[in-house]
């Protein structure tokens, strides 16, 4: 699976990672020009790619995949998700995901570990939650326990820890919002307490940080802004100035090459393709960047021989990057024949959250 | 995962990399079923809490057993649930020093692992606590103060470093101003070095309120942190004399590259609060000195599209623009739209709502 892991042989780059199972929708029509490209989006190699990764023979026999076990979780839900957008479901054993998935409940917490034993935490509750959305298979937990367990991280300035360990971050406050969310749960919490924290992470450059002081990352920045636009859509709590600042930082992240960077002065990734682009869908500012530019630097990351998306041209696609890659082709609204419509709060296909908040 | 250069198809469907890959896979799962299984257990033994360390450094990132750690150090070492404070220092020292000797062999293989790092400070809150400043805990602090050094000089924009470092500095009560003077070093030392600008606009704003940081109390802790303050309420705490030398640094920095981002995102930020000040005089001279700066940088460049920016948000600032500024704003933007094509969308809608 791999994410934003330094596994075990693996070359250390400068990138930052952001391991958060989720991402933020509020589609916008696009923008640029559209520009013909050969190729396009490998969907039929993409769905055996991402089939694949997830079987559990792979994730025995294969290094990289064995070495993920402890966000396995996560995986799982980018690459449900991932084969959801292509509509290419049909190449999981949903049972069986289902099954494992609620055998990785805690039946004292009731939190969600990231495989089976492995200790619960926030980030694998919000994933758990997010593969039982998109398969509509709710009931196969104890979901009053996992809104308990979630609902219990809040802290008395409405920040959230990760776990009973006590790490606090803006992406917990966005695991926790989001699954509240999906849960109808939303009750369960002081959200204006969540609020508060969350503006409280806001930095001079109109981004947001883990912490109050700590430094924007696109990444982190989604997880605000994501956060806030679950809570209000329309982003009240945002004054217009702050929106400007932000949405001027955001767009400031398209390099030359197209794609995104995560913070001034790195290099371009494929996962901000995510980050940046729903962060500015919740802000209604997708027209800020050139979108045709960053499908192309995306579809250029694609692995045309075995399948799936890497962070950059000619690097080892991931099932993260491959999942980021797709939700962010889909927020651009440029590949509708092959590519469903992704929310840009909750990170699940459309039909999805349309379905639950509907109910 | 980031920068792993990929493999032909041919490589990796072949019998000897798949079956390397198998082998490589059978071991990290003996690894990890070892120390998933003394977990469940909550059994602690010596060898088994070597293994965990094993894993902690081979994938610093498995969260559970970092935790499985934090509870072999209270399960073995205070069973008793007794108040840390009253466990004999030399435990306390010896117990922390062997977590953060694990901790900084996974930071070694990756320098951006949260639970490597988180681990650090849960040690230090729960071990060490507020003694940190007397013998012998105070050997602890030293040493965590030369290892963020250490990575923050391998990597100035590790956000973990940094986010390490406001966390010591709030630990000790360190004086915001020791930190401005901090940030100040590392922008001169790299100009381009955003994370030290943010550094700066995060310790500004303490240095115009009062206080050490942190020292428990919520309000001097809260100014210390918020940054938020810096968008909005504590801007007005900032006054117009130290804006102006804040507006040399960023110019410094804008004239040596232009192209280069980082001060130019500060100096939006010093423009903003500048607009912010009630003085209409003072917020007169800000905006002056940010209209002069960028018309500098651009008889050097005339194309540099950070200072193009800078330029016509200055002339557009709602309060004090005239017609003729705004007129100008309009036409920075169309020409904006030209030269940063990619951006052309947020360009055009500035200049529809100046
Ligand atoms: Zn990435």
């Amino acid at each position: 699976m791999a994410s934003h892991q330094h596994l075990p042989n693996v070359v250390v780059d400068d990138d930052d990672d952001l391991v958060l199972a989720a991402a933020g929708g509020i589609r916008g029509g696009l923008m640029g020009s559209s520009q013909q490209l050969g190729g396009g989006l490998l969907v039929d190699l993409h769905a055996s790619y991402l089939a694949t990764s997830a079987s559990v023979e792979a994730s025995t026999t294969v290094f990289e995949l064995a070495a993920a076990s402890h966000l396995r979780m996560s995986g799982a839900y980018w690459g449900l998700c991932a084969l959801s957008l292509i509509r290419k479901t049909n190449a999981m054993d949903i049972n069986a995901l289902v099954e494992w998935v609620a055998s990785c409940q805690h039946s004292d917490s009731g939190g969600f570990g990231a495989d089976t034993n492995h200790d619960a935490h926030i980030l694998y509750t919000l994933s758990a939650v997010q593969i039982l959305a998109i398969v509509d298979r709710m009931d196969a937990i104890d979901v009053k326990a996992a809104a308990d367990y979630v609902a219990a991280r809040q802290c008395a300035d409405g920040s959230f820890t990760g776990d009973e360990w006590g790490e606090r971050d803006t992406r917990f406050s966005y695991c926790a919002v989001s699954c509240l969310a999906l849960l109808g749960r939303l009750d369960a919490i002081d959200v204006d307490a969540a609020t508060t924290h969350v503006m409280s992470c806001m930095n001079f450059d109109g981004g947001f940080g883990c912490v109050p002081g700590g430094e924007s990352h696109a990444g982190q920045v989604f997880t605000g802004v994501g956060a806030l636009s679950i809570i209000d859509p329309q982003l009240r709590m945002l004054s217009e100035a702050q929106k400007r600042t932000m949405a001027a930082w955001l767009a400031e992240r398209q390099t030359s090459k197209g794609g995104f960077n995560g913070r001034p002065e790195k290099l371009p990734d494929v996962c901000y393709s995510w980050w940046v682009l729903s962060a500015l869908a919740c802000l209604g500012k997708l027209h800020y960047i050139d979108g045709s530019k960053l499908r192309a630097f995306v579809l250029g990351c694609q692995n045309d021989e075995r399948g799936g998306i890497s962070d950059r041209p000619d690097d080892e696609a991931d099932v993260y990057h491959t999942f980021f890659g797709i939700a962010g082709l889909s927020l651009l609204g440029l590949d509708t024949d092959v590519v469903d419509a992704v929310d840009a709060r909750f990170a699940l296909p459309e039909k999805v959250v349309e379905r639950i908040l509907l109910r | 995962m980031h920068g792993r250069r990929r493999v032909s198809a041919s490589l990796a469907s072949s019998p000897e990399f798949l079956e390397q890959s198998a082998a490589k896979a059978k071991s990290y799962r003996a690894l990890l079923g070892a120390v998933l299984q003394a977990s469940a257990a909550k059994s602690y033994l010596d060898k088994q809490i070597a293994l965990s360390a094993k894993l902690c450094e081979l994938n610093p990132e498995a969260a559970t057993s970092w935790n499985y750690r934090k509870r072999a150090t209270l399960a073995n070492h205070n069973s008793e649930n007794t108040p840390i404070g009253e466990l004999p220092a030399d435990l306390r020292v010896s117990v922390a020093e062997a977590e953060l000797t694990v901790s900084e062999a996974a930071l070694k293989r990756n320098p951006k692992s949260y639970c490597a790092w988180y681990h650090r400070r849960w040690v230090l809150d729960t071990w060490i606590g507020k003694d940190f400043a007397v013998k012998p805990f105070d050997a602890v602090l030293e040493r965590e103060c030369t290892l963020t050094e250490q990575f923050l000089s391998l990597d100035p924009r590790n956000f973990h470093g940094w986010g390490y470092r406001r966390y010591l500095a709030e630990f000790v009560g360190e004086t915001p101003e020791t930190e401005l003077a901090f940030s100040r070093r590392l922008i001169e030392r790299d100009l381009s070095n955003y994370s030290a600008w943010h550094h700066r606009s995060a310790v500004l704003p303490a240095c115009h309120g009062s206080a050490a940081i942190g020292g428990g109390d919520a309000e001097s802790e809260s100014r210390w942190r918020g940054t938020m303050g810096a968008m909005s309420a504590a801007a007005t705490h900032i006054p117009a004399d130290t804006l102006l030398e804040e507006q040399d640094l960023w110019f410094q920095a804008a004239v040596t590259e232009p192209a280069d981002q980082a001060a130019w995102v500060y100096a939006r930020w010093v423009s903003g609060l500048g607009s912010r000040l009630e003085d209409p005089e003072a917020r007169a001279r800000v905006r002056e000195k940010d209209v002069k700066q960028a018309r500098e940088v651009l008889a050097l460049e005339p194309d540099a599209t950070w200072a193009l920016v800078h330029l016509a948000n200055a002339l557009a600032a709602p309060l004090d623009a005239s017609e003729a500024d705004r007129e100008e704003a309009r036409r920075l933007y169309a020409q904006l739209a030209e030269v940063d094509v990619d951006r052309s969308g947020m360009y055009e809608e500035w200049a529809r709502t100046l």
